[in-house]
């Protein structure tokens, strides 16, 4: 019996992709169920992603599939025929979403657009994961991570000021498309359910990636663009002084206001160089802090110290200052370990990796790992023999002709 | 006339700069009633610094302003919060629960009521008083150190991420206690961490290091085991085009599209790993045949063999992108000056929604007080110029 504020919510996810199945996992682990859909022979494309667990692949030991399918029941079954379509049909008829990622014109191909779902499955919530979205040009276009985090706008800021022009836009480490692309599927799921209680009809929650990597980039660029009629280009676009290097690595520091950078330039134990008129007349004290020159200057007194000396000095004169982790440091840090956010989650075989965990904490419905990431096709026989009645008989047909 | 989702919701909105304001305005889109909290005394941060963030982060919400300093002041935040249904703020540890506007203490005036707090690295924790917010919550993350160019430093990529994150995952928290609270009566209290919505995006790099050790790098743009795979130089002044070939397929219909030059054959590019491994010479092969092409001929070519391939938008091309314009992604807003300016809306789009959307207009810094004390709080006319001329109004 799971809990959390979703505890009563059916998803089928049809998605093998990194959106959908983060999407479905954001939802799962605040207590909806859900049934993951995976193609035949070998499923979800993410089995196959590293790093694995352990150290040799496999479709059941890939860590990445591990963190984005815990609390999920697999079931396979074959949707390219109509016998696969109708089970479907028949699990949509007990479900409240229905999450797919697939192109337009492939869901329409198999009669499973939302006007023909929502004609057989009327209270059915249809979230759709596309590259570009259900209308528009580009509504059949495929993308990947990098391209949608261009298209969407998000890279283009990069190399930055005092950048070299030949350096090309970038992305984000990891895949930061593809993951926010599932968080605001989630979201939008959740608009979609509201929307349900007031007339009891289903709705299309249309979730683009390209939409997704804008929404990130609705200001500063963006927004000085249509309001302040500013258009930055790659290499006059940037924020603050970048990051500031130190005796073990970098750091971020903001300091607004007068008082934070006097009480930063105290740390530092006044040097000559901020007694400069350049930093005691108020008109150009701000771009002066902000300058390379003066990031050079502070780096001269920083590289003597880590980056948590740098911090505890900082911090305790209440200036906005952390620390640029590795990897390694935040999984480590003491802050991230007093809360327990990195947890255990399992494999179906057993084995166990520390993830990240709980993004927010519910006091009454928390957040919960019920079940570990499933086998390829774990919960087939069960679901349909409970849910569908199928019997064994009908179940080694459907085996047989490759429909399960 | 079909009522919008979060019809008769109201949230007290305490939260300033952006990752609350975003989450805020998100439910106002979807029809709640968000009215954000202000002060003369400390107008949010945006609106100080002459933003154009202000304008876009704010819109659909009703403004007033409330000076929480004074006894009266919080008398009055207790009023507004008795008649809402969530209290949403994202001030630095300790400072509602000193203003007596804690958890308990607003469970006392509204047992159901659902209260978010967020924090850059949360509110329990050996740094849990840490000022901490926006780019610096990114860095901690350990974003940073995995963003950059291949051998580079870390750094950001100039424009906040984690805010705008933030404002998502708020959003997603409030709605699921919503639902909580429309099935079961019951409220909650919600804590966030910012720094961990962003850690709980980069599991590879995460669980390779947890699994195997291994601590990674800025990586650029490059895709372990893929190529090309990167940005290409276009036609035109700095235009630029993204490509990813991930598959043999991929790569297979990549050559036929670009007129199968001679190099598509050679030994060095034979298979997907020998591609990743001379990565540099086949980027530059493939600049010399993107710069001769706008961005969008590129991606038009590659499209139309199922290539992923888009160009790099700048602000202007975002707003004027042909897909964006028929979704209506971007949609007019009343500013305070009453013009009307294009900004970003929903970030998802919903069909049939007969409902619709509620795109409302900029609050002014107390624009709404009228509205909060007067209609809402049932003060006289006169009771509302007092407080003005108390400074509680203020």
């Amino acid at each position: 019996m799971s809990h959390g504020p979703l505890a009563d919510l059916r998803i089928i996810e049809w998605g093998e992709s990194i959106p959908t199945s983060y999407c479905s996992k954001l939802l799962g682990d605040l207590g909806a169920e859900v049934i993951k859909i995976e193609s035949l022979p070998s499923g979800d494309p993410c089995r196959f992603k590293g790093p694995f667990l352990p150290d040799a692949p496999h479709p059941d030991a890939s860590a990445l599939f591990l963190y984005l399918n815990t609390n999920k029941y697999s079931v396979t079954l074959n949707l390219e025929t109509p016998t696969g379509r109708e089970i479907l049909h028949q699990l949509l008829d007990q479900s409240d979403f229905f999450l797919e990622g697939r192109l337009p014109k492939d869901m329409e191909r198999l009669e499973l657009d939302y006007d023909t779902l929502h004609k057989h499955h009327p209270k059915l919530i249809v979230v759709s994961l596309t590259p570009f979205g259900q209308k528009g040009p580009y509504r059949n276009y495929v993308t990947s991570d990098l391209v949608s985090f261009q298209i969407g706008g998000f890279g283009n800021g990069t190399p930055g000021r005092g950048g070299n022009p030949d350096d090309p836009p970038l992305r984000s480490g990891g895949r930061q498309a593809d993951f926010t692309q599932g968080a605001y599927g989630a979201t939008g799921a959740l608009h979609g359910w509201f929307c349900r209680e007031v007339d009891g009809q289903g709705q299309h929650v249309d979730v683009s990636e390209q939409a997704a990597v804008a929404s990130q980039m609705q200001y500063g660029r963006v927004s000085n663009y249509t309001i302040a009629g500013q258009l930055q280009n790659r290499l006059s676009a940037g924020m603050g002084v970048g990051l500031i290097t130190c005796k073990d690595g970098y750091f971020g520091v903001n300091y607004t206001g007068d008082d934070q950078w006097k009480n930063w330039v105290a740390i530092m134990g006044d040097p000559d160089w901020s007694k400069d008129e350049a930093f005691t007349n108020e008109d150009t004290r701000m771009q002066n802090r902000g300058s390379p020159k003066t990031k050079a200057l502070i780096e001269a007194w920083t590289q003597q110290y880590t980056k948590d000396e740098i911090r505890e000095m900082a911090q305790a004169k209440r200036i906005p200052l952390l620390p640029t982790n590795t990897i390694e440091e935040i999984v480590q840090s003491a802050q991230m370990q007093a809360r327990g956010y990195f947890v255990e989650a399992s494999q179906s075989s057993g084995n166990k990796a520390l993830v990240p965990g709980a993004p927010y904490n519910f006091s009454s419905t928390p957040w919960s790992l019920r079940s570990p990431a499933p086998r390829l096709g774990e919960h087939t026989s069960i679901i349909l023999r409970e849910r569908l009645r199928v019997n064994e008989k009908e179940l080694a047909n459907l085996r047989a002709a490759l429909i399960i | 006339m079909v009522v919008k989702p979060l019809e008769g919701i109201r949230v007290a909105d305490f939260s300033w700069v952006a990752a609350g304001p975003i989450s805020t305005k998100y439910l106002a889109i979807l029809g709640a009633e968000v009215i954000k909290i202000e002060s003369s005394r400390r107008p949010d941060t945006l609106r100080r610094l002459g933003n154009t963030a202000h304008p876009t982060v704010n819109y659909s919400k009703r403004g007033c302003t409330l000076n929480i300093t004074e006894p009266k002041g919080i008398d009055l935040a207790k009023d507004i919060i008795k008649k809402s249904d969530v209290v949403i703020d994202n001030f630095a540890y300790g400072v509602m629960d000193r203003l007596g506007l804690g958890y308990e203490a607003l469970r006392e005036i509204k047992p159901d009521i659902i209260v978010v707090s967020a924090a850059g690295l949360g509110k329990t924790g050996p740094h849990k008083e840490h000022v901490a917010f926006g780019m610096l919550v990114e860095s901690y993350s350990g974003l940073h150190g995995i963003t950059g160019y291949e051998g580079g430093p870390p750094r950001d990529l100039g424009s906040p991420w984690s805010d705008p994150l933030n404002g998502c995952y708020l959003t997603l928290a409030m709605l699921a206690a919503l639902k909580h609270h429309k099935c079961t009566g019951e409220g909650q209290y919600i804590e966030f961490s910012m720094a961990e919505v962003v850690s709980a995006q980069l599991p590879e790099a995460i669980l390779d290091y947890t699994v195997h050790g291994n601590v990674w790098e800025p990586r650029g743009n490059i895709e372990e085991g893929a190529s090309p795979h990167n940005c290409y130089p276009c036609l035109g002044e700095d235009k630029w085009v993204a490509i990813a070939v991930t598959t043999e397929d991929e790569w297979s219909r990549f050559c036929v599209a670009i007129g199968n030059p001679e190099w598509c054959h050679d030994e060095q590019f034979a298979d997907r790993y020998r591609r990743f491994q001379h990565r540099q010479e086949l980027d530059r092969l493939v600049g010399e045949w993107t710069v001769h092409r706008t961005p969008q001929e590129v991606m038009e070519i590659l499209q139309a063999a199922n290539i992923p391939a888009g160009p790099s938008h700048n602000a202007k091309e975002l707003v004027e992108d042909p897909n964006f314009q028929e979704q209506g992604f971007y949609v007019p807003i009343e500013m305070p000056d009453g013009g009307e300016v294009l900004m970003a809306g929903l970030p998802w789009r919903m069909h049939p929604n007969p409902a619709g959307y509620k795109y409302e207009k900029v609050p002014q810094l107390g624009g709404d007080n009228g509205y909060v004390f007067g209609d809402l709080l049932g003060l006289s006319k006169n009771e509302i110029e007092t407080l003005i001329e108390q400074g509680v109004i203020y």
